[in-house]
């Protein structure tokens, strides 16, 4: 309880400190009274954390950002927002987003595109968790391209891999396909994420024919064949094999034969799930899909 | 890779999907009214939806001539098509295409051959009506072009069908776009099933002949001699019905042939036979197994295996229906897994549900038509006779030993290869061979050339110095008299036992009488008989009279002189310790061989003895007694020829035990009964004209040859003057026996 008080109090001479204005303004230096305050602010809102009160504790912190901007000392600013934003996650997603966004800001003014890649991927995990897709491509597109012109690759890919992800949810094939063969074309020539190529290869086709066009599937499946000359021995590529003819046949019992083998040895997660739900809808016996 | 845009008034589209289902029945490619309108500015919105807006549409370096409409709601710059089109194309979503007006060429098409399947491949339905499908493609499609390999949709009782050209053929030769055609009402629609399709439809196409054979066989080059005969049998039954086509042999309600059982003698070529069925066959190779090797030491396994044979068949009969491919399946040495069921004692029956299983698959519930089983056995009594019925093996070809014909046909088979090397002697003659070579088979026809090739191969080696072998390959003759040797070195299985008879008839026979004279003759007359009459294919005749009279030297001598292929004696002496059924076997295996030869003679010796014949009791085997009176009785098959020679000294018990009817003839060997032929006997036996004369008149009462051999030995042996003691043996004789 003591916290809670205690907290209420620093907040209460912070106030004071910046009421106090002009009167102080004509005497003291005019920075370290923003400097006290903001000091003042953060106390309280490291209270206010210890009593689990997120709300208020990102109220202070914001307080504190915004005295430490008064201040000019920009970088302590945006750091007490990345607080403020770590403390609003726990529920108040809309200013959580809006303080991260104020740091990222500052970050790019000063050139720290890695940090602000960094926190615009935490953006789009924040819309991510609240089921908005499009806000979440966005800011990982932007995140993507933050990490990109760091050439971190690996970390852009991942963003990008996301956005594939949900593009595809949204049925914007054509978007999830240029992103998994551009990811897939970037990483042949690493030892070390060649290997993951073939998943990208599978979900690329998987959004073929998830789209009905069974033959930009074949044709893909053939382009990625030349492209990685082992992927032609993969359980990924004899799976694509078989749904396509199973799609060519319009046979769903050869298609969920074909998926329930594979699946019998690398689960499918539910992406891939809800996909092939969606493919095999395409090749419906009763209606006989032929647009 | 990029091709340069196409000159001209072209426009770039991006490909999509049909708008909605109905479009894509319509074949046609929908545009956007803008592009549309770009493409065909005079025409006017009446004809939006016929079929004579042509476009041309290009795909990297290909072209393709379709109809076009207009479609309201589509996005600018798209060209909506459908599944069918966009597989033909080879074309995916958003890929972007250049369409441009066609000017159109009259190319009508005079016919067009087009195959169809459900949409959903594999999927059965009703009967389809091809007339109302055609119908339907050309009102649907009428002046629509058309290109060999063009996939399309059509509805047609709650069905999707994808149709695929299989061929256009124009009524001109077309000045441009050769290839295309247009569908007017006139064009000539043929249509037949894709393959593997399992749809129902009466198809208009052409028949085509089922191509199981392949094009270059002949009989001559098979190499199966002197089996011309049974090979067209096997033709006829077996695969005739199969080269027409499915729907033919349905209209007339005829089922396939399913199995077929070779049987005879070992080595007369049912296994080359077998062999040479698969190399005449087009494609698939017959699946030969010998029946032992189905045979599994797990219960159950060897059904297991029996099935796995027939997997395949199943699987494609599944799959393609009456189409299926001919699957053949050999079983040599069929007896081994298929035994009459409960035939084998002290079993606990696990080999019976073998030869079910084999039943059911064959003609069972589920039936296959696609297989032809053949069985091949040298016991076909040991078949289960469930399994030759109509249905299942029901057609019996018998292999049996060559003729004359065909043994001369094996010879040159086996020795072609000698005679392009040059290697035969002049003084070789097949021919020859082939009449010496009565009942040999064809595998004992390889064995004597493989004998005459040694002898000539011996010639060079000198046997004291192996080690000093000068090869000279144009050397190795090999000339008539290896041939000759060889003959006589290798004896068939099936041919006389010459050694045995000489046994019998060790001394000669001495002819010593008119009697004797007239006995031999009309024993000859029935050889004869034999040997010409149609009418009387079996003859048995029976020898009777004292022991000693020499009646088993007198069959013997007729059997030998007779000069039948296959000879054969049963005598008490050859079946000593056997049991009472395994004798009755042994003699029934003995007629049975001599089924298989088209001339033969057994001499069935001392009837009294085999049916184990004694007076006190009286006690007699009468499991033997009754088979003798089948097999003598018994009419060989058709074609074969059965002379029996029996012997008995009792005939007066074979009349009790109602044998003697079983004889066409009695003949009764008498004994020596007058003092002209007892001389005549000791003169043959050594006697000087003056010493038989004086013996002559020693005579008193008959006695038997065999006896007048032994008195004579026994005063040989004496000392002193010859005819004294042969006197003095003669009356010591009679007084023993009398």
């Amino acid at each position: 309880m003591g916290d809670d008080a205690k907290a209420k109090e620093f907040l209460d001479a912070a106030d004071k400190r910046l009421r106090g204005g002009n009167f102080f303004k004509m005497f003291g230096g005019g920075s370290s009274r923003y400097d006290d305050a903001a000091s003042d602010y953060t106390k309280a809102a490291n209270l206010f954390k210890m009593s689990k009160k997120w709300d208020q504790a990102g109220a202070a912190f914001q307080k504190a950002a915004e005295c430490f901007l008064k201040g000019s000392s920009k970088h302590d600013a945006a750091s007490s927002y990345v607080l403020a934003a770590g403390c609003y996650k726990k529920g108040n997603v809309i200013d959580a987003i809006t303080c991260l966004k104020a740091a990222i800001e500052y970050y790019t003014d000063e050139g720290r595109f890695a940090i602000s890649a960094k926190h615009q991927k935490e953006i789009a995990e924040l819309y991510e968790a609240e089921g908005d897709f499009d806000q979440a491509i966005a800011s990982y597109q932007i995140a993507s391209d933050y990490f990109d012109g760091e050439n971190s690759t690996v970390s852009s890919h991942q963003c990008l891999l996301k956005i594939a992800l949900f593009s595809a949810q949204l049925e914007r094939y054509e978007k999830s396909i240029e992103i998994y063969e551009q990811v897939a074309a970037a990483s042949l020539d690493n030892n070390l994420t060649q290997w993951g190529c073939k998943e990208y290869f599978l979900r690329a086709c998987l959004c073929y024919l998830a789209a009905d066009d069974v033959v930009g599937a074949e044709r893909a499946l053939q382009r990625y064949k030349d492209m990685q000359a082992s992927f032609n021995s993969t359980r990924e590529c004899r799976l694509l094999d078989g749904i396509i003819q199973a799609c060519r046949n319009n046979n769903v019992e050869d298609f969920t034969n074909e998926v329930a083998e594979f699946n019998s040895i690398s689960p499918l997660d539910s992406w891939k799930t809800s996909i092939l739900l969606r493919i095999k809808n395409t090749i419906n016996r009763e209606t006989e899909s032929v647009v | 890779m990029s091709y340069p845009p196409p000159v001209g008034d072209s426009i770039k589209l991006k490909v999509q999907a049909s708008n909605d289902p109905e479009e894509a029945f319509t074949n046609r490619a929908y545009l956007p009214i803008s592009s549309f309108s770009f493409l065909f500015p005079n025409v006017q919105s009446n004809l939006y939806t016929t079929n004579t807006n042509y476009i041309k549409i290009r795909v990297g370096a290909n072209e393709y001539i379709l109809s076009a409409s207009p479609n309201k709601n589509m996005k600018p710059d798209s060209i909506a098509l459908s599944k069918a089109l966009r597989g033909w194309m080879y074309v995916s979503n958003n890929e972007e295409v250049y369409v441009e007006f066609y000017d159109p060429n009259p190319n009508i098409c005079g016919s067009m051959k087009v195959s169809i399947d459900y949409l959903t491949k594999g999927k059965q339905g009703p009967k389809q009506d091809s007339q109302e499908i055609i119908g339907k493609i050309i009102d649907n499609f009428n002046s629509q072009y058309f290109t060999f390999g063009q996939l399309f949709y059509i509805k047609n009782s709650n069905s999707t069908f994808e149709l695929r050209v299989e061929a256009v053929e124009t009524n001109e030769v077309p000045t441009k776009d050769k290839g295309w055609a247009i569908i007017s009402p006139a064009t000539k629609i043929i249509l037949q099933k894709m393959p593997g399709s399992l749809i129902d439809i009466e198809t208009n196409g052409p028949l085509v002949v089922n191509q199981i054979f392949t094009s270059d066989w002949d009989f001559e080059n098979m190499g199966i001699g002197g089996l011309d005969a049974e090979f067209r049998d096997i033709f006829r039954r077996a695969f005739s019905s199969r080269i027409f086509p499915p729907a033919i042999v349905k209209k007339l309600g005829v089922n396939h042939v399913k199995g077929m059982l070779l049987y005879g003698p070992p080595g007369t070529g049912k296994t080359l036979i077998a062999r040479q069925i698969g190399k005449m066959l087009n494609g698939r190779e017959p699946k030969v197994v010998s029946g032992p090797s189905i045979l599994n030491k797990y219960v159950g396994q060897s059904e297991e295996n029996i099935r796995m044979l027939f997997r395949d068949a199943e699987i494609e009969q599944k799959a393609k229906g009456d189409d299926s491919g001919l699957h053949i399946i050999i079983f040599d040495e069929l007896d081994a897994i298929c035994k009459s069921r409960g035939s084998r004692q002290g079993d606990s029956g696990v080999g019976d549900s073998v030869v079910n299983q084999l039943l059911a698959m064959i003609d069972g519930v589920e039936s296959l038509n696609n297989i032809l089983v053949i069985g091949m056995t040298n016991r076909k009594d040991m078949i289960d006779e469930a399994l030759l019925r109509p249905g299942r093996l029901e057609v019996h070809v018998e292999i049996s030993l060559p003729d004359e014909h065909g043994r001369e046909q094996i010879f040159k088979i086996h020795t072609a290869k000698m005679r392009d090397q040059n290697a035969l002697d002049k003084d070789v003659n097949l021919a020859n061979y082939a009449h010496t070579t009565r009942n040999y088979s064809g595998a004992e026809i390889e064995g004597v050339v493989k004998s005459a090739a040694s002898y000539a191969f011996s010639r060079q080696v000198d046997t004291k110095n192996i080690k000093n072998v000068e090869i000279k390959p144009e050397d190795i003759k090999v000339c008539d008299q290896d041939f000759k040797r060889a003959i006589t070195e290798v004896t068939p299985s099936f041919g006389s036992t010459d050694n045995q008879f000489e046994s019998y008839a060790e001394n000669g026979i001495i002819n010593y009488g008119p009697v004797f004279d007239k006995l031999l003759q009309s024993g000859n007359a029935f050889v004869e008989q034999v040997k010409k009459s149609n009418r009387t294919p079996m003859m048995s005749v029976l020898l009777s009279g004292r022991p000693g009279c020499g009646k088993s030297s007198l069959a013997a001598t007729l059997a030998k002189s007779s000069e039948f292929p296959f000879t054969r004696i049963i005598s008490p002496n050859d079946l000593l310790g056997y049991n009472e059924s395994a004798k009755a076997s042994k003699i029934t295996k003995v007629f049975e061989d001599s089924y298989k030869s088209p001339m033969s003679c057994v001499v069935v010796d001392e009837i009294e003895r085999l049916i184990e014949y004694v007076p006190i009791g009286p006690r007699f085997s009468n499991l033997i007694l009754q088979t003798l009176a089948v097999l003598f009785k018994r009419t060989p098959p058709k074609g074969r020829k059965l002379l029996v020679i029996a012997t008995t000294s009792n005939p007066d018990i074979l009349k009790d035990m109602d044998i003697m009817d079983c004889f066409a003839t009695v003949l009764s060997v008498p004994s020596i009964s007058t003092a002209k032929e007892f001389q005549t006997v000791c003169f043959e036996l050594g006697f000087t004209q003056k010493e038989a004369s004086e013996a002559a008149s020693f005579f008193t009462s008959p006695i038997t040859i065999k006896q007048i051999i032994m008195i004579v030995e026994m005063a040989r042996q004496e000392e002193g003057n010859f005819i004294d003691n042969f006197k003095m043996c003669l009356e010591d004789f009679n007084i023993r026996n009398f």
